[in-house]
């Protein structure tokens, strides 16, 4: 199975025994500092913690890598455009704000490149915030987490059939794609355009067979009484025990302190 | 699709509703459940009701409780991360208490056997494991009327057995009312107290199984398959003037001894074994037939005859690897062979070998079954010759031409591909611009393009649905055009993906027609399939793939000798094929692929039953 499509790993670390309200708390909480910190330090540190947190939980070095194979390219994009587009001369910083290099419109400043890698280290910590929640959550208990602060049923179960129906949407494509060619279909000639349009047929196809799927699937969750005029229960019922209160309140006077660091003291605003 | 239909099912009874396909089942099944019109449009005049409940004035969901469906697709009705979440989830919609849903998972867990995979994704089970997912988790809501739409649909041999054992652990153990729209006629001659046959909108027959599988000519005409023994029983009656009524193994064995006590008294522990598909040696020594009498035309005018395949001493059946299939330049005819592997090695991940060291050859003009269970790597394996999968290490060549530098439309020229499924076909806004996609892309000249798409149409009766959307059409249709989409193409190569499956009596026996007619004029048919009956009565020679490996290649009537051969590759004989070892164990003339071989056979035997001394070897032949 697809890690993107299918990410929770079974486990039994502290991590995944949290309740998923605990784990969505800190989540919030750990997201809204790394958007307020602009520091590259803060950020490093962040991310730094952030392994030693799937560390803990026992998650695999395997998985780390393939997320960072995954995220390389966006990042490499952050590092390489953002010092180009913008200079930083607008977050102040005497000194670092002068040219590197000059070229027209666009001038290289270290400024500049630390306002890229401030960046590229935000969107690394947040993606690997959201694996630590996915990672270690099944989808049963977010969505029920998810429920019990306030999201309607039918909301949450349709991000989870989101996310169960993409691999299957995934292959689905594929075959459509190979019985397309196995007709003699040649999409690798012709110019940008006329792939696209060579690819119509596909598209059509999928289109077709993934409706008749959504079809069959709305029938089948009536027929197992989605909607039943009854309180919804559930086989594992969450339960918010003292170690989730105890997660909750560490994240919270973490947050505060950090807040405090932000704003009292005004370090961590500019990227250095 | 319903028109005036009257039906009134009893508490405890269990209904099967049989016909042809597009005839309705499935609409019904919907009605039935109260899903129609609610839920899928349409107009419903008359009334439907389940248990004193009006389908009505009640929404489906609160008829969940007391009405069950069991859909034909399991895709479409699992979608929890584990088998305990699955069968967990109709009961949390119920509100129960979390004490008594653990309690009714844990008795599904245990009868429909699935324990072992409580923490396991569904998407991860095989077929059979699905199928007995699904159904627990609908029977798990305790529903008074259980409706089961095909569930023998699209399984492979181990799966329908898996799948065929929980439906008799259901009959055992639960009094549940049961509708279950069927086409494999063994299940509902198994289970079913009454069988309604549907036609035309309506009720074209009904009666007992036993009463209505006698009339083989009146359920044919309905596109309704009977089982393979009624069949029999049917054709014995016919020449014999006899009046069997036989509809499984065990009955046709007790009848068709009893009746030619004389001949088979020797054999009756034989078959106890046999019938229990317990491990059988049944090789007398020259036993193979040269030729059985009742094969279709097709198999005799065929270009390379089962009697040139090599025979293997003791009634072994050759493999590949002790008997390697005759090549080019081996053999007696200097032909390039029309597909072949040699040392075929795939995986889709390192270290997860799906296919290991594959030698196939296949000549020109002939007609190879490929089968297997469910993961066997028959798909992949036949992706190979059209191009969309190639080889990690190895070569496939198609009529000499090495794959490994050929595109997949190339390759579509000289190899036409049949999918399992329709709907991953079909895209074009109407039925003949369908047809007309794979020979224009062959760039054929627009005359000729027609003359194709106008020749399909007439040949697969879609001439009246000519100019409709393929994608509004029944799945039976859908089908038809698929296979008018192939044969528009005109490939000297044929490879089918279980092209049966959805197809009902007519339409299977349309289609083998028209692949007998194109392998009586030299085209190669490479089939892939799960219907050993079908493998039986066509093929020339059955490859049997087992974990990616070639554990078998030959002629049907070796194969379906080695009883222990196909157990290891989760595979059944037909069960005339199994009757006749059973009843002829050391008869070497016993071996009969096809009714029409068994009557015969039998026939013979029955005109002689005067002569009062045992069989002698090598005489009997079919008069």
């Amino acid at each position: 199975m697809n890690p993107l499509f299918d990410p929770y790993l079974p486990g039994d670390s502290w991590l995944h025994r949290l309740d998923p309200r605990a784990k969505l708390w800190a989540l919030l909480l750990a997201g809204v500092a790394g958007l307020l910190f602009r520091q590259v330090g803060v950020l490093a540190g962040l991310l730094f913690l952030t392994h030693l947190l799937l560390l803990s939980a026992r998650v695999p070095w395997d998985r780390l890598r393939w997320l960072w194979s995954r995220l390389w390219p966006l990042l490499a994009m952050i590092l390489l455009l953002q010092p180009l587009l913008s200079a930083g001369s607008g977050l102040g910083g005497q000194g670092i704000t002068l040219p590197l290099l000059h070229l027209g419109p666009i001038r290289l400043t270290v400024a500049g490149l630390l306002e890229g890698a401030s960046y590229a280290l935000r969107v690394a910590t947040l993606a690997f915030l959201v694996a630590a929640l996915l990672l270690t959550t099944g989808l049963t208990a977010l969505v029920q987490g998810l429920v019990r602060l306030g999201l309607p049923y039918p909301w949450g179960l349709t991000v989870g059939l989101a996310l169960r129906y993409l691999p299957t949407m995934d292959s689905l494509f594929v075959t459509v794609r190979e019985a397309q060619e196995a007709r003699g279909w040649i999409v690798s000639q012709g110019g940008m355009l006329h792939r696209a349009r060579a690819y119509i047929p596909v598209l059509v196809a999928t289109i077709i067979a993934a409706l008749r799927l959504s079809d069959r699937l709305g029938l089948a969750l009536a027929a197992r009484g989605l909607g039943y005029p009854a309180r919804r229960t559930a086989l594992h019922d969450l339960c918010f025990r003292p170690a989730d209160w105890l997660a909750v309140a560490l994240a919270t006077l973490t947050f505060g302190g950090l807040m405090v660091v932000r704003y009292g003291l005004g370090f961590g605003a500019r990227p250095w | 699709m319903i028109d005036g239909l009257d039906l009134r099912v009893q508490p405890g009874e269990w209904l099967a509703v049989m016909g042809a396909s597009d005839v309705g089942k499935t609409t019904l099944c919907l009605l039935l459940a109260g899903l129609a019109p609610h839920l899928t449009g349409g107009r419903m005049e008359g009334r439907v009701t389940i248990a004193g409940y009006d389908t009505r004035q009640h929404p489906p969901p609160a008829l969940a409780s007391i009405v069950g469906l069991l859909f034909q697709e399991p895709e479409a009705q699992l979608f929890n991360p584990t088998v305990e979440a699955e069968i967990a989830w109709g009961l949390e919609n119920l509100g129960l208490p979390s004490d008594e849903i653990a309690r009714r998972v844990g008795e599904m867990l245990g009868l429909f056997h699935l324990e072992a995979a409580r923490h396991r994704a569904p998407g991860e089970l095989s077929g059979g494991e699905k199928k007995r997912l699904a159904l627990a988790s609908v029977l798990a809501m305790q529903p008074a009327l259980l409706i089961l739409d095909e569930p023998m649909g699209g399984l492979d041999p181990a799966g329908r057995e898996e799948v065929l054992t929980a439906l008799s652990n259901l009959r055992r153990n639960n009094s549940t009312t049961i509708v279950m729209a069927e086409s494999d006629p063994e299940a509902v001659a198994a289970f079913a107290d009454r069988l309604v046959v549907l036609h035309r909108g309506g009720i074209a027959l009904e009666g007992t199984p036993r009463a209505l599988f006698q009339q083989v000519e009146r359920l044919s005409a309905l596109g309704v398959a009977v089982p393979q023994m009624a069949h029999l029983a049917a054709g014995l009656n016919r020449r014999l003037g006899t009046a069997f009524d036989f509809l499984t193994l065990e009955e046709a064995r007790l009848a068709l001894s009893s009746s030619l006590a004389g001949y088979t008294a020797e054999a009756t522990g034989a078959t106890e074994l046999f019938l229990r598909r317990e491990r059988l040696e049944i090789a007398p020594a020259g036993a193979e037939r040269r030729s059985a009498p009742g094969r279709p035309p097709a198999r005799t005018e065929a270009s390379t005859p089962v009697d040139a395949w090599p025979q293997a001493p003791e009634g072994r059946l050759e493999s590949p690897a002790s008997t390697p299939v005759p090549r080019s330049g081996e053999g007696a005819e200097e032909e390039v062979p029309a597909l072949e592997t040699r040392q075929l090695c795939f995986w889709y991940r390192e270290g997860e070998a799906v296919l290991h060291d594959i030698d196939l050859s296949v000549p020109c003009g002939q007609f190879v079954a490929l089968v297997g269970a469910n993961g066997s790597g028959k798909t992949t394996l036949v992706k190979h010759f059209d191009g969309l999968l190639r080889p990690r290490q190895g070569q496939v060549r198609v009529l000499g031409r090495d794959t490994a530098d050929r595109s997949v439309g190339e390759l579509a020229r000289w190899v036409g591909f049949l999918f399992q499924h329709p709907e991953q076909q079909i895209f074009g806004s109407s039925v003949r611009q369908e047809i007309a996609f794979g020979p224009r892309n062959l760039g054929l000249s627009p005359a000729e393009v027609e003359e194709r798409v106008e020749a399909a149409l007439a040949r697969f009766g879609l001439l009246a649905v000519a100019g409709q959307p393929p994608a509004i059409l029944g799945y039976g249709q859908r089908r038809r055009v698929t296979l008018a989409s192939l044969a528009a193409m005109d490939p000297p190569i044929l490879v089918l993906d279980e092209p049966t499956v959805g197809l009902d009596a007519q339409g299977l026996r349309e289609t083998f027609d028209w692949l007998a007619g194109l392998h009586a004029q030299g085209r190669t048919i490479l089939l892939v399939t799960h219907d050993m009956a079908l493998a039986a009565r066509y093929a020339q020679r059955v490859v049997v793939l087992h974990q990616g490996r070639i554990l078998a290649d030959g002629s049907p009537a070796r194969l379906f000798q080695q009883a222990d051969l196909l157990a290891q590759a989760s595979l059944t004989p037909p069960p005339v094929v199994a009757l006749a070892r059973a009843l002829w164990p050391a008869d070497p003339a016993g071996e009969c692929l096809t009714v029409e071989a068994f009557c015969a056979r039998y026939t013979a035997l029955f005109n002689r039953q005067a002569v009062p001394h045992h069989l002698p070897p090598g005489t009997g032949e079919a008069a």
